[in-house]
Order: C-alpha cells, then structure tokens, then sequence
C-alpha cells in the first residue's frame, strides 16, 4: 500500500519536474503516456479477464500440491521448467501467474516461474536471437542462464 | 465506404491478438464447464479486478512514460566501455534493466554492439537485465497485478543474476 502511494506520487513529481526542466520533452511524454496507454490498457484487460475466467477452472489442489508455499524447492524446479516452455510475451505469462497465485502457489515458486519465463523465452529465442546472434550466441547464452529461475526462487525462499 | 484493415491497423492491434485467443479459450472453458452464470461470474470479477488496478496502471503508465522521454536513445553503446570486471557487467545489467521496448528495441542493439566487438560477457549482462529485470515490465505489468510485496521479493532475488550470467558467459567462452 505504501509502495503505491510512493508510486503515486514519484508519477506526479516526474510529471511536476519535467514540466519545469523541459515542455518540450513533457509533451513528447504525454504521447507516449496516450500510446502506451492505447495498448497496454486492453492487454492488461484481456490478461486480468482470462485470469478471472479460468481461475474456478483450475483446482486449488494440484496448483498448490505441486508449486505451493509448502512445496519448497521441489516447487520452485518445477515451475522453473513450466516456465521456460511459457511462449509470448506479458499477455501471456501474467494471466498464467494470476491464475497459479489464486490456486495457491507460493511467492518464490512463481518468481522461478517468471524468471524462467524472462530468461529462456522460447519465442524470442526463435524469432529474434537465433536469427539475429546466431545459434552458438544462443546455446552459450541459454547454458549461462539456465541456473537463474531455481536460483531466484531458492533466494526467494531463502528471503521469504 | 468499404473497410478495410490497412497493415499500419494490424500492426497497431496485432499484438492483442494472443490475448484475446486466450480469453476466447478462457470463454469456452467457462461456458463448458460453469454454464453461462459462472461465465457472468468470472466476467464481473475480471472486470471489477481492473477496475481496482485501473489507478495503479495510470500511475505506471505516466511513470514509464516520462522515464522513457529522458532516457537517452541512443548511446547506451558508450556504457560498454567500462573494463572487463564485475563493474563492467553490473553497468550492462542496468543498461538493460532501463532499455524499453520489447525484442525489436534490444536485439538490433545487441546484435550491433556484439558487432562491434563487445565482449559476449557483457552482452549477456544487458540481455538478462533487460529480460529479468526489465523496469519497464515491473512498472506496467508487475507492479499493477502482483502487488509491490511480490515485486520487491522478486527484485531481491533477481537483482544480482544478471551480472552471474555474464561472469559465467564468460567462464564458457573461455574453453
């Protein structure tokens, strides 16, 4: 509650300072602000609705047998490997983590889901780095990475 | 006048076309399996939840979008410079974490600096700054739906990867 009251605030003091320093570049926030707006508000509406129409769908049981609180780090590999077979961008995973959060799954495990998610990202692995880096880049880059989602959620539950 | 979507229209919303398959699924399922009053059910709730989140995500919004205006465009290739140590890799995470804009902003950029000879190392700094702790994700995405509890945990756990990766990147390239 703080930290969006912080937010609140730090939104109108950057609105506040840059209106001061500089219109110009004021007005080119304001665009961007209407833009981001214009596609990020339906996004977060059809992620935030599938969530809600599938969480009855999905027993709490299993979600939280296999990725709750209790689930320790048994939990977090698992949702390490769900993860990394996530496809696509925000729209996609949050509705998935939405649902996993309502059917109890615990807080590190879904941060090993995410960072999995960030890190493997099977789509832009395809579309983007592989024909833009090259195979090699890739496969070095995916070997230095696998590690990361069960390490940020074992210090997750190390923290938690 | 007939309409026709022109490509500068597809572009524009093709993006939502992921989304609005999986509420199309999310709508099947719940009709299948709830009937049409635990679809009405769902579909309040979805609705009643963003409108809670809507104040959160103005504020998001306005906040990445006046980050976005000072950010400097180009140049962030000067911020690899900076030697082969672990400074080296901590100034690429961050370069990453505050580069917005999805795959089509980073990779041309990375694959540009890798180019240009940037050591491998570093480039996989920036790339999992970018993607682990991206600012731009957290603030629109993250911190509206999971709560700033959720963020900060993640944030703590995530925030020292990025600079691992490297250092092993660079372990590998060396054999």
């Amino acid at each position: 509650m703080l930290v969006d009251y912080l937010m609140g605030a730090a939104a109108c003091a950057a609105v506040g300072v840059t209106a001061i320093r500089d219109r110009a570049r004021l007005r080119h926030a304001l665009q961007i602000a209407v833009s981001t707006l214009g596609r990020t508000i339906p996004a977060l509406f059809l992620a935030v609705l599938a969530a809600q129409l599938l969480t009855p769908l999905i027993p709490n049981k299993v979600i939280g047998g296999w990725i709750g609180p209790e689930s320790g780090m048994g939990g977090v590999l698992i949702a390490s490997a769900f993860g990394a077979i996530i496809p696509g961008g925000p729209v996609v995973s949050f509705p998935i983590v939405l649902i996993f959060q309502a059917g109890g799954a615990g807080s590190p495990q879904l941060i090993a889901l995410l960072s999995a998610w960030s890190v493997v990202a099977i789509h832009r692995l395809a579309a983007f780095e592989v024909p833009l880096m090259g195979v090699h880049f890739a496969l070095r880059r995916l070997a230095a990475s696998l590690v990361l989602p069960p390490l940020s959620g074992l210090i997750a539950l190390l923290l938690s | 006048m007939e309409h026709r979507p022109s490509p500068t229209h597809l572009q524009r919303h093709g993006h939502l076309a992921l989304p609005v398959a999986l509420v199309s699924v999310a709508t099947v399922l719940s009709l299948a399996f709830l009937g049409p009053s635990g679809f009405v059910a769902g579909l309040w709730a979805g609705t009643a939840d963003f409108a809670s989140l809507a104040p959160r995500i103005m504020a998001a919004v306005i906040l990445a979008a006046v980050m976005q205006a000072w950010l400097p465009r180009e140049g962030l290739g000067k911020w690899f410079g900076e030697g082969r140590g672990v400074r080296g890799l901590a100034i690429a995470s961050a370069a990453g974490a505050v580069t917005v804009g999805g795959p089509f902003a980073s990779f041309p950029l990375v694959a540009a600096l890798a180019a240009a000879g940037v050591e491998a190392g570093l480039l996989i700094a920036f790339l999992t700054g970018w993607s682990l702790i991206g600012i731009q994700r957290i603030i629109i995405w993250e911190w509206p739906l999971m709560g700033s509890d959720f963020v900060v945990l993640r944030l703590a756990s995530c925030i020292t990867l990025p600079v691992l990766a490297g250092l092993l990147m660079r372990r590998l390239s060396r054999r």
